[in-house]
């Protein structure tokens, strides 16, 4: 075993006062996943099973270098860690519950500045515990907004407290501040562990799992939804609305609701960006990935056939909402209902402080230019950075270069080779505070060779 | 300038407890000590470009740092031996 693969995987979990993390604690210490978890908590005592590694911190922030914020480590978990590694033996996995009120910063930095706990340790995740029906009252702490900002995964807790229309928002909101974040709604902290353990929240091999061509996108449309179609003839009916055509996409995908929509998700943007073609009443919506533009006369008919060759599940993306033009899919049976659908909102929600901003960006990056932005960027941006990670493109360099960091601590590393197949391209995100969305894009475009 | 994108010092963690334990040695501290060593790349303009970092934490709340102005795999004994003579609080 490589001393990468032996590094012992520690997870944070982080959130709010009675947001329900010692409730999650213990359905990890219960579950059946075969680890033996040792666990550092900072709230006394409320494990509630027999645990031989079970430690109480206490929170002692430790600045490595008078005032620098980079720097700010826990003093505790440096003991802690450094004497439950002695104990090596006794588990495979480390879990460390935070204070409510606790920064992450200082927890995930403690990971990345001593060279022992680097060589033996990985952190791989943050998991921030939201308390959706509370959070509201809180969304003014720093603490909050940090947690949020700070996670790998989310979990949108006591979900059955709140209305569906609430919940959504608080998603909307939450995907804003840091989108790339897995966000899970539960109920009594009840989630599969493989979504909160083993993420690779930190590991520069998995970087980018989530693309971030798609975290700033704005859509093309309003509106997805899945259709569940046996074989037959369906029509596509709209009553009068606030323009004279709409653009559509139809396109075969593999499941019902969210999973199926979001499967063919890229398609449809992909396909929203080609020339479309004019489909007047009475004419066919041709199912695959070629932008259709219904023709919607005021006051006459505005029905469009589908064909169904094969049952399955068809998603459709619609440029406008289907509401404001009282679009129904009618079948043999009567309307249909689709499942998985989804408003895309094509402005971002400006009104928190924290927030992400993705850049995708084709080509080579001259190195030069590059380190002096990101030097500077980290200068004077660095405080009110919380994380960041991405792949790059570099001039003259055969391999992709990943990297990740957090406030100021950078860490990166060459990749894989690029793929003949390959188009070289730049992707990375920033979480933050006060992030300049058009500045960061223009400061990183100007470093393509 | 650091350059971030070149100059990446990976080292397997044994530098860093080869220094721990010249600190233990040096200063005459118990086994037990926690100290921490980080080489510190840091964009402030108030760090410098490189620096290893020992922190020796006593009880909590007491902690000693000592700097050393080269990256942790470049940190010789007599470095360590240098600082612990000296008695240098940071």
């Amino acid at each position: 075993m490589s001393a990468a693969e032996s590094r012992v995987p520690v997870t944070v979990l982080t959130g709010f006062l009675g947001s329900g993390k010692t409730t999650l604690l213990n359905h990890i210490l219960t579950a059946n996943h075969g680890k033996r978890i040792a666990v550092i908590e900072n709230e006394f005592g409320e494990v509630g099973v027999d645990q031989d590694l079970v430690i109480n911190a206490e929170e002692e922030i430790f600045e490595m270098n008078n005032g620098c914020i980079c720097c700010t480590v826990r003093g505790d978990l440096i003991r802690i860690l450094g004497n439950l590694m002695k104990r090596r033996d006794k588990f495979d996995y480390i879990l460390i519950e935070t204070t409510g009120m606790a920064d992450p910063g200082p927890v995930a930095q403690t990971f990345f500045v001593d060279d022992e706990i680097k060589s033996k340790t990985q952190l791989d995740g943050l998991v921030t515990l939201v308390d959706a029906k509370h959070v509201h009252q809180h969304w003014d702490s720093d603490e909050v907004q940090e947690q949020i900002a700070f996670a790998d995964v989310i979990m949108l807790n006591k979900t059955d407290l709140v209305t569906p229309k609430e919940l959504d928002e608080l998603e909307k909101k939450i995907h804003g501040m840091n989108a790339a974040a897995k966000i899970y709604r539960t109920q009594n902290s009840l989630i599969e562990m493989d979504r909160i353990l083993n993420v690779g929240g930190f590991d520069l091999n998995r970087a980018l799992v989530t693309d971030p061509q798609f975290l700033e996108l704005e859509y093309p449309f309003e509106w997805g939804g899945v259709f569940h179609l046996e074989a037959g003839i369906y029509s596509f009916t709209c009553q009068d609305g606030p323009d004279p055509a709409m653009n559509v996409v139809l396109l075969q995908t593999t499941s019902a609701g969210e999973e199926g929509r979001k499967a063919v998700e890229h398609d449809a943007v992909l396909a929203f960006s080609d020339e479309e073609k004019e489909i007047g009443s009475g004419e066919d919506i041709v199912i695959g990935k070629i932008l259709q533009q219904l023709q919607l006369p005021e006051g006459s008919q505005k029905s469009y056939g589908i064909r169904i060759a094969q049952a399955g599940f068809y998603a459709l993306f619609t440029e406008h909402g289907p509401d404001e033009f009282g679009a129904k899919l009618m079948g043999p049976k009567g309307e249909l209902s689709p499942t998985g659908t989804h408003e895309y909102k094509p402005d971002h929600e400006h009104d928190a402080e924290v927030s992400s901003v993705g850049i995708t960006l084709a080509g080579d990056l001259d190195i030069k230019k590059l380190n002096a932005w990101m030097s500077n960027l980290l200068q004077s941006k660095g405080q009110d950075i919380f994380r960041m990670k991405g792949v790059l493109s570099i001039r003259g360099d055969k391999n992709r270069f990943v990297f990740q960091g957090v406030h100021m601590l950078f860490d990166g590393q060459a990749d894989r080779p690029w793929k003949p197949s390959e188009t070289r391209s730049n992707k990375l995100i920033f979480i933050g505070r006060h992030l300049d969305r058009e500045e960061l894009n223009e400061g990183f475009r100007k470093c393509l060779a | 300038m650091i350059d971030l994108f070149r100059s990446m010092n990976k080292t397997d963690g044994n530098a860093g407890l080869r220094v721990k334990s010249w600190v233990r040695e040096l200063f005459g501290l118990p086994e037990d000590t926690t100290v921490a060593v980080s080489e510190l790349r840091c964009s402030d303009p108030d760090c410098p470009d490189v620096e290893t970092v020992i922190a020796v934490l006593g009880e909590p709340g007491v902690a000693r740092r000592h700097k050393i102005f080269k990256p942790i795999g470049e940190i010789l004994r007599e470095d360590v031996a240098d600082l612990a003579a000296r008695g240098t609080h940071g």
